[in-house]
């Protein structure tokens, strides 16, 4: 059989599979709404690299883990226009509404955070907390501190 | 140098089809299909780089991490050094032509380094065409670097020697297993059936895996998920990949740009082109080894006959054509290829769509698309496979004329051909429904009126297809030019392919809707009527076959 045979039978079946399901599945299973239970923020992503988080109990906040000494925090090294990528999850993973929304209280001349994006800069070293909180359940959130400073101290 | 230039030209001609070039207006036809072909396979990447940045789901983010390149660029160098590996056992030790092209007044070094350049430049047009579109896409997601839209079309000529110099050194234990092999056939099969009953066995599990409710929006959370760990152990357990990755669009800097400016994309290049240098070299002595002895010992395949005195057992006619024809196939590995590639895959296929749909709560309406829906997948693929059969005659060249010479009736030869194919068909169309009746419990007269139905149009398919042969034979086209010929029978049995599954499936949506059936209910008039419908359409294809062949045989003769 030619590629381009298989090629339509397999992206029609795809095609019939999702619509068959989107259309004639009975309502009452997409009628059910499950709320956001929890936020959690599972890691920070500079440049390709990843670095882990940790809960913190004592400071009710999210801090990123020191790779060496876990459960210990580690301060980031600063430079200017450093860009952090918020990785997070939402608990249950089969939440209806999985999206967030992210905000920071700290001072801005040090860093701010885009809404929709969770794309942190920082300006100047320092320390920094932002928040991600579920949009369908606003008692629902998470909080993430990050330390930076420069080489120096 | 000239000498190797002119061996490559020769080969790509036989490789690429470069008649083209001299003509001005098939070149500027060929440019334009390229060009055209570029930009599509980069819009639909660019659509599906943009729905999954609007979808968030690499890691519930807007941007597409670099390890989805690593991802995609793993898959598609894994796919395209098992293809350079196997071309180049066959190309450079097992080549026909090999034979020819010794006897040219040049060194079996520069033949040998001659066929691994036509690779190359075979792999720098397969990324041309496919790997390089899916990168620029990702540029115009990304933020890459200016100098990324130069660099790019530059680190792919880099990028194609990989799975060419891994295709070369893994061509070396490959040629030695595939002689193994060659001196031990049982063992062959006996592997063959293992691995393929394995991939069977694992498959059929994956599949029985699926959950037993399916809600899809419901889902979509975990697969995010799933879909944003499978890039990390792409870009965690594949570094090499990663690098080559880096290589190209350049490394993400702190401020989340990809930049070149950075010692590790140099790095990278100036290491992988070390490397791909030293293995190169380091297989290319011992390859060329192989290759000049493979080449000097010209009958070293040949098989030893052993010769074995059979009593000549006198069969009914059309046993042993048919007898003849089942020789015929399993002689070459071509019709094993075309076996599993449709007649396993449609009832694995069968398997999947049904335990996926099992899975969902239908309405009633939802349950004649699902049924109408299995019928359509099982038809398709099985009357698009049968597009082969509008050149079953004709593939036979110039000894087609050897049948008009047996004094026997026509239609025994002409018919025989066609068993193995319709055997083999129906034993997988039978499959396919077992497994769908499996999921859906109809009454066994139910189920029996369809899987007659279905047999009566794949056999009449096939014999129509075969008619299209017969009415217009390619027989020529093929002893001059090979297998490699466009044949205009082959597109028309699969458009017809394609028309009569719609309609069969359109058919039974139709009549199900109308009597309202549902799986679960006694016997339903809604069968009998597909029954005879598709009686009355084998009725036609039997008539016309034994007609057609009375008229395009026996009176074009004379």
């Amino acid at each position: 059989m030619k590629k381009s045979v298989i090629l339509i039978i397999s992206t029609l079946s795809l095609v019939a599979i999702i619509l068959i399901g989107l259309l004639f599945q009975r309502a009452e299973v997409y009628n059910e709404t499950i709320y956001v239970q929890k936020v959690v923020c599972t890691s920070i992503r500079i440049g390709d690299d990843y670095y882990d988080t940790f809960w913190n109990e004592r400071s009710q906040r999210y801090l990123v883990e020191n790779p060496e000494e876990p459960e210990k925090e580690a301060p980031l090294l600063f430079i200017d226009q450093l860009t952090i990528d918020v990785i997070y999850e939402i608990q249950p993973m089969d939440a209806s509404t999985q999206t967030v929304t992210f905000s920071t209280n700290s001072d801005v001349s040090i860093a701010s955070i885009e809404e929709a994006t969770g794309r942190i800069v920082f300006y100047k070293p320092g320390i920094a907390t932002f928040t991600i909180t579920a949009n369908d359940n606003n008692n629902e959130s998470a909080k993430l501190k990050i330390r930076t400073k420069t080489l120096d101290g | 140098m000239n000498d190797i230039k002119t061996l490559v030209i020769m080969q790509l001609k036989d490789k690429l089809d470069l008649g083209f070039i001299k003509d001005k207006a098939q070149l500027i036809r060929k440019i334009v299909f390229f060009v055209l072909r570029f930009i599509i396979v980069a819009g639909i990447a660019y659509v599906l780089f943009y729905v999954s940045s609007f979808l968030r789901i690499f890691h519930n983010s807007p941007f597409i991490p670099t390890s989805v390149m690593t991802m995609l660029l793993t898959i598609m160098l894994v796919i395209s050094t098992f293809a350079c590996t196997s071309e180049l056992i066959k190309s450079l030790y097992m080549a026909e032509d090999n034979q020819v092209l010794v006897t040219y007044p040049i060194s079996a070094n520069r033949i040998f380094l001659s066929k691994i350049i036509v690779f190359y430049l075979y792999e720098v047009y397969k990324n041309f065409t496919f790997s390089l579109p899916i990168f620029i896409a990702y540029g115009m997601i990304s933020p890459v670097n200016w100098f990324f839209y130069i660099w790019v079309f530059i680190s792919f000529f880099v990028v194609s020697m990989i799975p060419v110099v891994l295709g070369v050194v893994l061509s070396i234990p490959g040629f030695f297993i595939t002689r193994f092999f060659a001196h031990y056939q049982i063992l062959k099969i006996i592997v063959f059936i293992a691995i393929l009953s394995g991939f069977i066995y694992l498959l059929v599990r994956l599949i029985l895996l699926i959950p037993a409710e399916i809600n899809i929006l419901h889902y979509w959370g975990p697969i995010k998920v799933l879909l944003s760990d499978v890039t990390n152990v792409f870009q965690n357990y594949f570094k090499a990949v990663y690098y080559v990755v880096i290589m190209v669009v350049g490394k993400y800097d702190i401020t989340m740009k990809y930049t070149y400016l950075n010692n590790e994309v140099w790095l990278v290049l100036l290491c992988l082109v070390g490397i791909l240098a030293a293995l190169f070299m380091a297989a290319y002595f011992l390859a060329r080894f192989i290759f000049v002895k493979m080449t000097s010992t010209s009958f070293e395949y040949e098989k030893r006959f052993r010769l074995k005195a059979l009593l000549n057992r006198r069969l009914p006619t059309f046993l042993s054509f048919v007898r003849k024809e089942i020789r015929l196939l399993f002689r070459t590995g071509q019709f094993t290829a075309n076996f599993i590639a449709t007649y396993i895959s449609i009832p694995l296929f069968i398997l999947l769509i049904n335990q996926i749909f099992s899975s969902m709560d239908l309405y009633p309406n939802g349950q004649f698309a699902v049924q109408a829906f299995n019928i359509l997948i099982i038809m398709l693929p099985l009357l698009a496979s049968n597009s082969t059969i509008a050149t079953i005659y004709s593939k036979e060249g110039r000894t087609a004329y050897m049948k008009r010479t047996k004094p026997v009736e026509i239609v025994f030869p002409l018919f025989a051909k066609l068993i193995p194919n319709i055997v083999f068909s129906v034993a997988s169309l039978l499959a396919s429904l077992y497994i769908f009746n499996a999921h859906m419990h109809y009454l066994s007269s139910n189920i029996i009126l369809l899987a007659v139905a279905l047999v009566l149009i794949q056999v009449g398919h096939i014999l129509f297809c075969a008619l299209l042969d017969l009415m217009n034979p390619q027989n020529e086209q093929y002893a001059t030019a090979g297998e490699q010929i466009s044949n205009p029978n082959e597109i028309k049995a699969t458009v017809f392919a394609f028309i009569t599954s719609f309609l069969v499936a359109l058919i039974t949506l139709g009549l199900l809707v109308e009597e309202q059936f549902m799986p679960y209910q006694s016997f339903n008039y809604a069968f009998l009527k597909i029954l005879l419908l598709s009686a009355a359409f084998f009725g036609v294809a039997i008539y016309m076959f034994v007609a057609k062949i009375k008229a395009y045989y026996y009176d074009r003769i004379n």
